[in-house]
């Protein structure tokens, strides 16, 4: 037992450690020993964790800064320390030029701590403030590049976004404070105590859909893409947006005790997951094509929760880590190489010799589509069949055949156009030489290929009952259609406006609204409590005096 | 000998030397009072340090500010550096005596000598900005003391008391609200803010920096302290501090000077801390006292920033912070993130309980504790305005790096992460307060 927790302390505190250590030494050698290293120590750890029996363990270090491990957490770290460990090797070579390395390497490596500390927080205060660090970093690795006003931007806007949806879990995590206890195994095994906090369950709603990028705060991710792509894979595939993802899964046991806030997640959702996957459609950028695909992908997992498929959804998660990364590191390889991300520049790289890259991508994309038998396309099957006791059969039918038709065509649209066809001369193939790259596309290739196998181990291990293999017949026709239709698109001339485009992908406007917003408020409001100060010397004794004779008026108004 | 007699002996020494080394040595009198001031400083330290309490927190990390101003003020040959260092000992000096005092009358005297420091500190350099600033200060803050004197005065006839803050218990509602307010222009409260801006651009910075860690929080703290002792006047008093917030946060958003900005990101946070002190929890006021020195470390430390950028490049505007380089960049963002109150930070926590404490003091405080949320939301305009601006320029060439001042900022800096998961231990040792 004190070896476990041994192990447990060294979990959350080793990547915090690297980072540190990173900046202290400022080698590059070093930096990337330290954070490969810390990232394979934490997998080793988890893997060991995850296979204990006699879980779940609590630890505590300081009042309020406590660790809890129970299988939720054991898979979570998992995750986060097998994508943060693919994502640190692919960096030696992706990162090989860039000169500020040591920021990069000891934010990755913070990153990867905070949200490893994130899933073992005991105490919500630690979970908030990991929840936070979180939050911090990915707005600083997302303006890594901050010498570019988009990055710059995008930077400020996620953690912008991210932190409105913040005061909900800050807000929660108070009350909860307020009744007297902080502890979540306590809260969630506390009938009294839940009972209590249930009213308050949309506050973590808030929480989730800012750091899960649902809408209307969704639109910090798709900008996001201005940092490296090792960061996008590392904040879609296992850290940020899975966040919110957590947080559900995490309070899941009282979070059904609110119908309110589960309706109102699941119209999120849904609406969410209908405007990510037209923006996706239209949009030109392959990695904002990958980011509309993890907002609707985010959006299946909340459906799974709102509908009570606790275990679909964190089985989707899995594979969603697993196909994510792999298109993210995928698609990095080509930007590294052709220095572009335009879909329309991007063509026939098949043929210009990115044969790994384009097999990644098909296998990525395909399981992104949600086809069978492929792991994730048989577990939103599943997550199809719960669907139909919740809905009435033309419902079903229209949601579950439209949410697979265009999941489906707009991943494979980017695809088509980029990998297959004729060669254009644009960008030619470097020769540069980048074996850990193509090694960790190759090792997530294979995994997302077998990744059936380690999810029907997880479904056994969380408590499911296993996979029903049950294919839904109208999702499925849905899925083959949007495929089919995919590769039909350069055979067609159909072609839209870029204001038509820009719209779209800004989901209609909300964007824009949102600058405007930012906008009004800098001019007007700020300029207004500005100009409040006078600068003169008589406004503050004025001030003071009519403070003076209002009190005392009030005193002798009120005086019983 | 008690230790308010203890400091207050140690300063009196203090100035007789100085004022001796002034006159004897007249070369190096800016050396020598300078390495005199650090050891009157460490003494105090040291005196607080073992006495624990609020002034035990405040004057130790007073101290330390007052260290590394003096330091650098001795490695950039600011000028007047013995007359400045002399400023700033009594800066922390008369802060730890205001917060130690039993005696209602020599808190007054305090209050009026840091009135008169004040004034010295901005008048210092004789520029027009300083004068400008000192008359604004005068003219504002010195009849409002009066105002105080008046309450504290009424409150010594109903309660035959000059025991402090015994008295208030005693004392009714309309002194203790005179008090609060006429003491309350000393903390830029709503709408006695006018000369904070002022006072920001006319006093040196590394002055400043001592002014943020001593005189600030002191009284602030006892503002906080007179207000909490009658609900109608904590109300009030708290109120006018969250307009404050309010209007800092919004203001300081729209400032192209670095010290401006400052200021206004002050006022903004001052309300936090008098919002916290005049809840009546016993969280809320104990962390408030927590984020008196959460909030003094990065302020302090961007106002050293903002002495490195008028000496180097003879400007402070924001726009100009790009051109810092090194361990400045690190410490500029970090000094954003801080006064947002975000994690790793010291102010995380001490925001987070202000909040919860301030929540759960019941109706109407639970009002206000939405309020002072808010302003700590509007306050991410003002802490990205400083990030942003500073990576806007991170493209251009030429910049200052890494140099003996930027490394002493850093530590010092550094203290609001290493302080951080002590927060507890810190509240335990100073306060006696278990969270």
């Amino acid at each position: 037992m004190e070896t476990t927790t041994n192990l447990l302390a060294i979990l959350s505190l080793n990547s915090f450690v690297a980072s540190a250590l990173i900046l202290l030494f400022r080698r590059r050698a070093i930096a990337e020993l330290l954070a490969i290293a810390s990232a394979i120590l934490s997998l080793a750890i988890s893997m060991y964790l995850i296979s204990l029996p006699y879980l779940p363990i609590e630890i505590q270090f300081l009042p309020h800064i406590s660790l809890y491990l129970d299988r939720l957490s054991a898979f979570f770290s998992l995750v986060v320390s097998l994508i943060g460990s693919a994502v640190a090797i692919y960096s030696v070579d992706y990162m090989k030029n860039a000169k500020d390395f040591t920021r990069y390497y000891s934010l990755i490596s913070l990153f990867v701590g905070a949200m490893l500390n994130l899933v073992l927080a005991s105490d919500i205060i630690y979970l908030l403030l990991n929840w936070e660090l979180v939050g911090v970093c990915s707005a600083l690795l997302i303006a890594y590049w901050w010498e570019r006003k988009e990055a710059r931007r995008a930077g400020m806007k996620a953690l912008i976004m991210t932190r409105i949806g913040d005061v909900g879990l800050m807000a929660f995590a108070s009350i909860a404070l307020y009744y007297g206890e902080s502890s979540i195994p306590a809260i969630l095994s506390s009938q009294q105590l839940s009972l209590k906090l249930i009213p308050f369950l949309p506050l973590l709603v808030l929480a989730a859909m800012g750091k899960s990028a649902q809408f209307p705060l969704h639109t910090w991710l798709p900008d996001a893409m201005e940092g490296p792509t090792t960061v996008s894979a590392l904040l879609h595939a296992a850290t940020m947006v899975k966040a919110g993802v957590y947080l559900m899964l995490r309070f899941y046991p009282i979070f059904l005790g609110n119908q309110a806030a589960v309706a109102f997640l699941l119209a999120v959702s849904i609406i969410t997951l209908y405007l990510s996957s037209l923006a996706g459609l239209v949009s030109m950028d392959i990695k904002r094509v990958l980011a509309f695909s993890t907002l609707s992908s985010l959006s299946l997992m909340f459906i799974a929760i709102c509908l009570g498929e606790f275990y679909v959804a964190l089985l989707y998660l899995f594979n969603h880590a697993l196909f994510k990364a792999l298109l993210f590191l995928v698609s990095g390889r080509v930007e590294h190489s052709l220095h572009t991300r335009d879909i329309s520049r991007l063509k026939g790289l098949w043929g210009k010799g990115f044969k790994i890259e384009t097999a990644g991508f098909l296998i990525g994309a395909l399981s992104a589509a949600g086809l069978p038998p492929l792991s994730a396309g048989i577990v939103k099957e599943e997550l199809f069949v719960g669907m139909i006791p919740h809905f009435s059969l033309l419902e079903y039918y229209l949601i579950a055949g439209t949410m697979s038709f265009l999941m489906a065509i707009f991943i494979m649209r980017p695809f088509v156009l980029s990998f297959l066809g004729r060669t254009s001369n644009e960008g030619a193939h470097d020769k540069e030489r980048t074996p850990l790259m193509t090694g960790v596309n190759l090792f997530l290739l294979a995994m997302t290929l077998i990744a059936i196998v380690p999810t029907m181990i997880i479904s056994r291990y969380l408590g499911g009952s296993g996979l029903k293999l049950e294919i839904e017949t109208l999702p499925f026709l849905g899925v083959l259609l949007g495929i089919l239709c995919a590769f039909f698109i350069p055979r067609t001339n159909v072609s839209i406006s870029n204001i038509m485009r820009k719209s779209i992908e800004s989901s209609f406007g909300i964007d824009i609204a949102y600058n405007r917003i930012g906008e009004v408020f800098y001019r007007y409001i700020s300029m207004a409590a500005s100009k409040l100060n006078s600068g003169k010397a008589s406004q503050g004794l004025r001030g003071m005096i009519a403070i003076v004779v209002l009190i005392i008026i009030a005193l002798v108004v009120f005086a019983p | 000998m008690n230790l308010e007699s203890q400091i207050a002996v140690l300063l009196l020494a203090y100035t007789i030397l100085s004022y001796s080394i002034h006159v004897i040595a007249r070369y190096l009198k800016d050396l020598i009072v300078n390495v005199l001031s650090i050891a009157t400083g460490i003494a105090m330290a040291y005196l607080c340090f073992n006495a624990r309490g609020v002034a035990g927190l405040i004057g130790s990390m007073g101290v330390l500010t007052l260290i590394v101003s003096l330091l650098i003020a001795e490695l950039y040959r600011v000028e007047r550096r013995a007359m400045f260092s002399m400023l700033g000992v009594y800066f922390v000096g008369t802060s730890i005596l205001l917060l130690i005092t039993d005696s209602a009358l020599r808190l007054f005297i305090y209050w009026e000598i840091i009135a008169m420091v004040m004034i010295g500190s901005l008048a210092l350099y004789r520029s027009n900005d300083g004068y400008e600033a000192a008359l604004k200060y005068a003219i504002i803050c010195l009849p409002s003391s009066i105002v105080g004197l008046f309450g504290l005065i009424l409150a010594i006839s109903e309660t035959g008391s000059l025991a402090f803050p015994e008295l208030l218990l005693g004392a009714a509602s309309l002194s203790k609200a005179l008090m609060a307010i006429g003491f309350g222009a000393e903390i830029a409260l709503f709408p006695m803010y006018v000369w904070l801006p002022s006072v920001y651009v006319g006093m040196h910075p590394l002055l400043l920096a001592v002014e943020v860690s001593s005189i600030l929080p002191a009284t602030s703290y006892i503002v906080g302290t007179i207000a909490s002792m009658s609900p109608a006047t904590a109300l009030v008093i708290s109120s006018l501090a969250l307009i404050g917030s309010l209007v800092g946060s919004l203001s300081s958003i729209v400032q192209g000077d670095l010290r401006k900005l400052l200021s206004y990101s002050t006022l903004s946070q001052i309300g936090y801390i008098v919002l916290g002190l005049s809840a009546g929890t016993t969280l809320a006021r104990s962390y408030s006292i927590l984020q008196m020195i959460a909030h003094e470390i990065p302020k302090a430390s961007l106002l050293l920033i903002s002495f490195a950028l008028l000496s180097r490049l003879k400007t402070s505007e924001v726009n100009s912070l790009s051109r810092l380089g090194g361990s400045y960049k690190f410490v500029v963002i970090g000094s954003a993130l801080a006064l947002l109150g975000l994690p790793p930070f010291l102010s995380f926590w001490s925001e987070l309980y202000i909040f919860l404490g301030t929540f759960s003091a019941g109706t109407p405080w639970n009002i206000l504790a939405i309020v002072y949320f808010t302003a700590i939301v509007l306050s991410t305009g003002y802490a990205f305005k400083i990030i942003y601006t500073y990576a806007e320029g991170a493209a251009e060439s030429e910049r200052i790096g890494t140099d003996a001042m930027g490394l002493l900022i850093l530590l010092f800096f550094l203290l609001s992460i290493l302080l951080s998961p002590l927060q507890s231990s810190i509240l335990q040792y100073f306060l006696g307060f278990s969270p």
